[in-house]
């Protein structure tokens, strides 16, 4: 690999005289610095929003400077994937590993580069977190890089200072802290999951002894391992072997979704759960908030969160036979029994999961009884490098700070001005301190607090390592060089250990071949050889010897029976007072704790459940909105003691009764364009005693939720109220009249539940397990078959077919619903963001969409399902007879093209699509792209204009690419699975399969083979989709129906 | 002839057709009157009209280049409902067009006298209720700049043609041949007339400019003789049209899959909804001109009464064919036509089809008590009753067809102010057309009117 320098070596002195200015030739000062210095002066100090003149003057320089074709390629050795391509092909991607670093849901990760842009993260298939797939946060992260809202400018005193003079600021602070021996000096981190971050640390406790260290993240995912502490006395990080369990019991606990390892979860989930093979595992879910895992469960308890405890209670109370007085409802009780039972039919084979939002002792009672029902080798057991209790340990800070105890506080990459426990007062906290030095990719609102701010480096731009909670060392090798000359945690530390700037690289690398590169692991030392293969596959490999709970705690399982019954009796019920209402914060699935809250298409991900974009809101239930008088939009005040929040109410089915869920992440006061205004911030009510819950007193308030961002509408009815993807219950005026007509009229029934069962039919189809076993056919047709006797005859001839034809097939019994597959498609296809009020005006552009319905009678509780449409390729598609252009034609491979150039934007096809899976560009929706947002987009897949549909592809580039290169080696069909679709690609379980569908053999063929297979609204239009489904199979316990 | 017959004939016909035998020259006075008045003595009223009709046009002409500009998305269109008041719009225009062809063709070749009072009024009407029209189906799409280059099959070197499968192509080719030849019938109708005004033009900016659109006619009898002829082939040309067009508009739904659209009924029903509209707004314009330029005379309480005859008859067709609808989807079986309708009677947009089904299918129901059908206040309340419903039929069909198809992605339409001003500004280029010609054209067939007379009758016992 060669490798790239800014500096071309020319010296005037030698034989080769070359120069560029006279400044050079006469070595006058300047062309000296220039040289030195990357940018001429100014092209450094960024203001965002940035200029054209100054980014092509940036450009410009770099090229002029570096005389090589990059641009911002990184200085070190960074080592590509794929083998044997030496050099750089003009055109051509190539992909480098390195990891996704978020705490608790690491991933690594292969990041396709197109002349030295990162555009597009793709899972890494041999890294155990995400073998190949993805989620939505890491596929996001592309957008977050090339962000204009990022802080692109060091701040000290609110004054801008160059990366130079910040730097030097800093090392005279050194030179002080040093000298006191870190008297009054504290770190502020999030969990240390870097090895080298973890070393540095070391080091620096050596040179500041008297320094406090503190770990922060608003999430509690260490309850998992503070829990693992209370048994076998040293934090672990657990995972679940969940592919080997045959019952799952969540309890609060979305494995799936918001818990550590989701993908490595979902994918060990997902491998056990196949009808067709008749494996099947059977998951409860007991939860106060629709997670994915409670919609992915067989049986769903809906209950409050303060009561998750009980259940798990009376289930270890049941299974050790202690007697306990917990009044709970019928079907509480029975769900708890028919849970016991299956628990104890297959001890050994299964898993109580409880969440992070749940007090420790639940945990530690979850695990113990795991243990006792000998599940305890399915916990497997990961080393944490720097235990910690994040809440206790921001609690103690605060108080060290409002006792003037803190002088000079360094916050690295955490943001406790906005999420730290409202009742801590971490705001009166900083106050108190004489200087604090902030590290951030955005200038956020500790970034105000503070009295020295550096922009961070983003980690496609840094070097660092990882060791994930899924067990695993990886490194992080940047993509860019930073882009607004951000610095990383790594270097930051490095420079108050060392004295000096030392780049990142050295830092990491000298940390890995010095001696152990993470003591923490018992790992061997890296030679030169495992460095260098580290970089180009993702990960270092060493023997892991992972350990698992059951022979970790071998010594304690004499005493696990009396410590459960202890835990037990020490139960107290928690009590909601009268008048007060339970609050849940969960993290967003878009937002996660509000670090992406400037991330466009984090924020127009629809929420898998309410489908709502740009907003958070309070969820309720609609008897408990009947009981409090609320109907959408409108304003709800919570009170917490003396702290307040105003929420708009939004009526969800399946939360919790007397339980408002309001999720974490929104309501930034500080944020870039993306995030302003969006939604309100739950953190201003949540305290250090409760984190997952509140007691909260509500006030229903006359007005409605306006949103300033939709003011400026022409619209004659304004719109101001929550923007959702799928409006049923939001936006119906004669709603009502719905509801009291959906039970009379069966026959006509369009009733909003009374249509969406009638087309559970039709659109989703599901069954239980047993059905599908006995009758396969009837789940996915119906008791009749239906449709199956009418022939069907197509309007026009059928179109001819040359060489392979491609298809996919969607399984619905492992969508998870997660929306990774949407962001991947936003990502691979420059799919852009509209903003809320085109949301609201019905033209949300995703390519993908997760649809998701309620199943059941009973309105407060029903089931839910996932289905995922994007186009679905319609042999006899409707969209190509009426559009007068012929901009939308069929190829001879089986695809519904589009001709963007020939589209005149008559929008026919939409109107005659069945599946709504057309897009329009209404507006100019990319406007005025930021120069530096430019970088961002995929060049092999054209920009659309204003006026012209579009819609998925199936990834066509990526099939005309494959398709090319195997055409090059003669080969003439591509094989299977060489084509992935980004959505397949990030699927976490794989429930995306595409391939060539007139080989039987191909993996497509065979799923679509499956009786559960079914084409979406074929019988009724006779389509013949390119796309099929397999029904949503439940595994239900036969007890429960 | 058999003198007993005759008698019996003039007993069914209830009344002569100009009120007071007007003699010829009391005809040509009354027809030519507006359009001779002098330009400093033009009527106040027609000041008033056509400067609010121009203020229409701007903000019409504002609303497009604002559209140029923007896009299409400044219309509350969405993925889901892809047309609105766009389409609605086009269609209700075209529908309007076809009271015109109809009144001069159809009516021509069954030999209805009465028709000679409003044909050119209609025609005009048609060709401007048209240009209306067409204006929709080009500034709706998302490029119009590429929508009209596309639409035409121009040879071109990628030997790609427009898609003849698309109803949409048709459409273009019947919208633009209906225009065309609408225009022509109404241009050689309008001859004779435009000599008139050259013979009796005072001043010679009048006379050349008559004069060259009269194209050198003397009233010779040659003249007449193929003048006569190029009318008859002209009405047997037209009247094909005005059944095709709004059938090929009917396509647009018709031949599409989405439930509620999907319908054979469409062709016949669209027609006479069609006749209906048209109908409508002829006699809500031809009241308010009736009035104002004295035509009272020429335009008698018989030919309004025939008017309303057919409109309670096109509107009784239209009602047959919403029930027909209706006893489809449920005879059909067929769920999502079933969901449809049923959406479509008491869905969110149930506000919009029952003003529908009253104002279409209700209100002509008057026109059955004699009484009624010649009162000018019931029919004039009763005509703008029939615009508003057929615009809420084109609503109807588009809109709640679309907004509930697939079962996850329903949408409520909201449309916008820019919605309305587009409108409301097709109305602008209409009135200040419509204005200007009766300011400068006669209003009236000068020449047909006076061949329905006794006197013109080398028959009639009168003149003999």
């Amino acid at each position: 690999m060669k490798k790239f320098s800014k500096e071309p070596k020319t010296p005037l002195s030698g034989e080769k005289k070359l120069w560029r200015s006279l400044d050079e030739y006469y070595q006058t000062n300047n062309a000296e610095e220039a040289k030195g210095r990357e940018f001429t002066d100014g092209a450094s100090v960024l203001e965002s929003p940035i200029s054209r003149k100054s980014f092509l003057q940036l450009l410009g320089a770099s090229f002029a400077l570096a005389g090589l074709t990059a641009c911002r390629r990184p200085e070190e050795k960074i080592l590509p994937y794929t083998d044997g391509k030496s050099a750089l092909t003009q055109g051509k991607s190539l992909y480098y590993s390195t990891t996704f670093p978020l705490r608790f849901k690491e991933l690594g990760i292969q990041v396709e580069s197109h002349e030295g842009r990162p555009t597009k993260i793709e899972g890494n298939p041999i890294h155990r977190s995400s073998k190949g797939s993805s989620n939505s946060y890491a596929q996001a992260a592309i957008f977050e890089l090339y962000d204009p809202d990022r802080s692109t400018v060091p701040k000290i005193k609110g004054a801008s200072v160059s990366v130079e003079q910040a730097l030097q600021w800093l090392r005279d602070k050194r030179h002080s802290i040093v000298e006191k021996k870190g008297q009054g000096v504290a770190f502020l981190q999030n969990p240390i999951n870097s090895p080298t971050v973890a070393g540095l640390i070391k080091q620096l406790k050596e040179i500041l002894p008297e320094a406090h260290f503190h770990q922060w993240e608003p999430s509690h995912h260490t309850s998992g391992q503070i829990g693992i502490k209370s048994i076998i006395q040293k934090q672990y990080q657990p995972n679940y072997l969940l592919d080997q369990a045959q019952v799952i019991v969540s309890l609060d606990a979305d494995f799936l979704g918001l818990e550590a390892n989701d993908v490595l979860n979902a994918k060990a989930f997902a491998k056990n759960r196949n009808p067709d093979s008749g494996k099947m595992s059977r998951l409860y879910a007991a939860e106060p908030a629709w997670s994915l895992t409670g919609s992915m469960a067989d049986h769903r308890l809906r209950i409050s969160a303060h009561q998750v405890p009980s259940v798990l209670v009376q289930i270890g109370a049941i299974l050790t036979g202690a007697s306990i007085s917990i009044k709970t409802d019928e079907q509480s009780t029975h769900f708890i029994k028919a849970v016991v039972q299956d628990l104890i039919a297959h001890k050994g084979r299964s898993l109580i999961l409880v969440g992070m939002n749940q007090p420790i002792w639940v945990h530690e009672l979850a695990l113990r009884i795991n243990l006792l029902l000998e599940n305890g080798a399915l916990i497997t057991l990961h080393p944490v490098l720097e235990p910690t209790h994040p809440v206790e340990s921001i609690t103690d800070l605060t108080h060290q700070a409002h006792a003037g105890k803190i002088d000079t506080l360094f916050i690295l990459g955490c943001n406790p001005v906005y999420d730290a426990p409202a009742n801590l007062d971490f705001d009166g906290a900083l106050k108190k301190i004489n200087s604090v030095i902030h590290l951030g990719l955005y200038a956020d609102e500790t970034a105000q607090a503070a009295l020295c701010h550096i922009p961070e480096a983003h980690f496609l731009e840094s070097w660092g390592d990882v060791y994930s909670s899924s067990g695993v060392l990886s490194p992080i090798q940047p993509l860019i060089s930073p882009l607004f000359d951000g610095i990383t945690e790594i270097e930051l530390l490095g420079l108050l250990v060392f004295g000096q700037m030392r780049k990142g690289y050295d830092i990491l690398r000298s940390n890995w071949l010095g001696s152990e590169p993470c003591p923490a692991l018992n790992c061997a030392t890296v030679s030169e050889f495992d460095w260098e293969n580290a970089l180009r596959i993702g990960l270092f490999e060493f023997e892991p010897k992972d350990k698992d709970l059951h022979s970790e705690a071998a010594n304690l399982l004499p005493s696990n029976k009396e410590s459960i019954l202890k835990l037990i009796a020490n139960y107290r019920e928690e009590v909601i007072p009268d008048g007060f209402y339970e609050v849940v914060f969960p993290l967003s699935y878009s937002m996660y704790d509000g670090r992406y809250n400037n991330n466009g298409w984090l924020q127009e991900l629809p929420d898998p459940f309410t489908k709502l974009v740009w907003d958070n809101a309070a969820l309720v239930c609609p008897s408990t909105a009947a009981s409090l008088g609320v109907q959408n939009n409108q304003l709800l005040e919570l009170v917490v003691g003396d702290k307040k929040v105003k929420a708009p109410v939004y009526i969800t089915p399946g939360v919790a009764s007397k339980t408002i869920v309001l999720s974490l992440g929104y309501g930034r006061t500080v944020t870039g364009r993306y995030g302003q205004n969006a939604g309100v911030n739950a953190y201003k009510i949540r305290s250090s005693a409760h984190m997952g819950w509140v007691a909260a007193q509500v006030t229903k308030l006359s007005e409605l939720y306006r949103d300033a961002r939709t003011d400026f509408l022409p619209n004659i009815v304004s719109h101001n109220e929550l923007a959702t993807t799928q409006k049923h219950l939001s936006q119906d005026p004669s709603e009502k009249f719905y509801f009291a007509k959906e039970k009379s009229l069966p026959v006509l029934a369009s009733t909003n539940i009374a249509q969406m069962i009638e087309n559970s039919d039709r659109v989703l189809r599901s069954g239980t397990l047993e059905q599908y076993l006995k009758e396969p056919k009837s789940v996915a047709h119906g008791e009749k078959h239906h449709g199956e006797h009418v022939k069907k005859l197509p309007l026009w001839d059928p179109l001819p077919q040359k060489g392979q034809q491609w298809g996919m097939a969607i399984d619905l019994t492992s969508c998870i619903g997660c929306g990774a597959c949407a962001i991947a498609c936003q990502a691979e296809n420059n799919i852009p963001i509209v903003g809320k009020n085109q949301v609201l005006l019905g033209r949300h552009m995703n390519w993908i969409r997760i649809d998701r319905y309620y199943e059941g009678e009973d309105i407060d509780n029903p089931l839910t399902a996932h289905q995922p449409v994007a186009c679905v390729h319609c042999e006899n598609a409707p969209c190509e007879n009426v559009c007068p252009a012929a901009a939308t034609t069929h190829s001879s491979d089986g695809l519904n093209d589009m001709t963007y150039n020939r589209c005149i934007g008559t929008r026919y096809c939409a109107n005659n699509c069945h599946y709504k899976v057309r897009r329009f560009n209404f507006l100019d929706y990319r406007g005025e792209v930021p120069e530096i947002r430019k970088l961002m987009y995929n060049p092999e897949v054209t920009l659309r204009s204003r006026g012209v549909m579009e819609k998925c592809t199936y990834c066509v580039q990526r099939i005309r690419k494959s398709q090319t290169y195997f055409s090059t080696v003669n080969i003439k069909e591509v094989p299977d699975g060489e084509i992935v679709p980004a959505c397949a690609q990030a699927c976490p379980t794989q429930a995306i399969v595409f391939g060539d569908i007139s080989n039987p053999n191909t993996k497509v063929s065979q799923i679509k083979a499956s009786s559960r297979s079914y084409q979406m609204l074929d019988e009724e239009f006779n389509t013949k989709p390119r796309t099929s489904y397999g029904a949503r199979i439940r595994n239900n316990n036969p007890e429960l129906t | 002839m058999n003198k007993e017959f005759e008698q019996k004939t003039k007993l069914l016909e209830p009344e002569e057709l100009l009120t007071g035998n007007p003699s010829f020259g009391e005809i040509a006075q009354t027809v030519v009157a507006p359009v001779e008045t002098d330009v400093a003595k033009t009527p106040l009223a027609w000041r008033l009209c056509f400067s609010v009709a121009l203020a229409l046009l701007g903000m019409f002409i504002a609303t497009v280049i604002y559209l140029l500009v923007k896009g299409i998305g400044i219309w509350g269109n969405s993925d889901k409902v892809g047309w609105a008041w766009d389409i609605t719009n086009f269609v209700w225009w075209v529908g309007i067009g076809h009271a015109g062809t109809l009144i001069s063709a159809i009516l021509f070749l069954f030999r209805q006298p009465w028709r000679t009072a409003i044909n050119r009024f209609a025609e005009a009407m048609t060709i401007f209720a048209v240009l209306c029209a067409l204006m929709f189906p080009i500034l709706h799409t998302g490029r119009p700049w590429f929508a009209i280059y596309y639409l035409f099959p121009l040879p071109n070197q990628m030997g790609i043609y427009p898609n003849f499968r698309s109803p949409l192509t048709w459409d273009m080719f019947a919208l633009t041949t209906y225009f065309t030849v609408s225009l022509i019938f109404w241009y050689v109708g309008l001859l004779p007339d435009l000599a008139a005004l050259r013979d009796r033009s005072k001043n010679k900016i009048r006379g050349f400019v008559y004069g060259v659109l009269a194209m050198g006619w003397r009233g010779a009898n040659k003249h007449w003789q193929h003048y006569e002829t190029a009318y008859l082939i002209f009405a047997a040309l037209s009247t094909p049209l005005v059944l095709s067009v709004h059938s090929i508009v009917s396509f647009d739904f018709a031949t599409s899959q989405t439930p509620g659209w999907h319908t054979t009924i469409f062709p016949p029903y669209f027609v006479a909804g069609a006749v209906f509209s048209g109908f409508g707004m002829v006699m809500t314009l031809l009241l308010i001109a009736r009035q104002a330029l004295g035509f009272k005379r020429l335009v008698s309480m018989r030919v309004l009464e025939n008017m309303n005859k057919i409109i309670l008859l096109t509107g009784m067709m239209v009602g047959f064919a919403y029930l027909t609808e209706l006893f489809i989807a449920w005879y059909s079986g067929n769920h999502s036509e079933q969901n449809a309708f049923y959406n479509r009677l008491f869905g969110p947009y149930a506000w919009a089809y029952w003003s529908m089904m009253f104002c279409n299918l209700v209100a002509p129901q008057v026109f059955w008590f004699k009484k009624l059908r010649r009162s000018i206040p019931v029919m004039f309340v009763v005509s703008i009753l029939v615009n508003i419903g057929m615009w809420f039929e084109r609503f109807v069909i588009i809109v709640t067809s679309l907004h509930r198809s697939n079962p996850s992605s329903w949408d409520y339409y909201y449309p916008t102010w820019l919605d309305v001003s587009m409108y409301l500004g097709t109305f602008g280029l209409f009135f200040t057309l419509f204005l200007l010609f009766l300011r400068f054209l006669p209003a009236v067939a000068m020449a047909e009117i006076k061949a329905t007379k006794e006197e013109a009758n080398p028959h009639s016992q009168q003149a003999s």
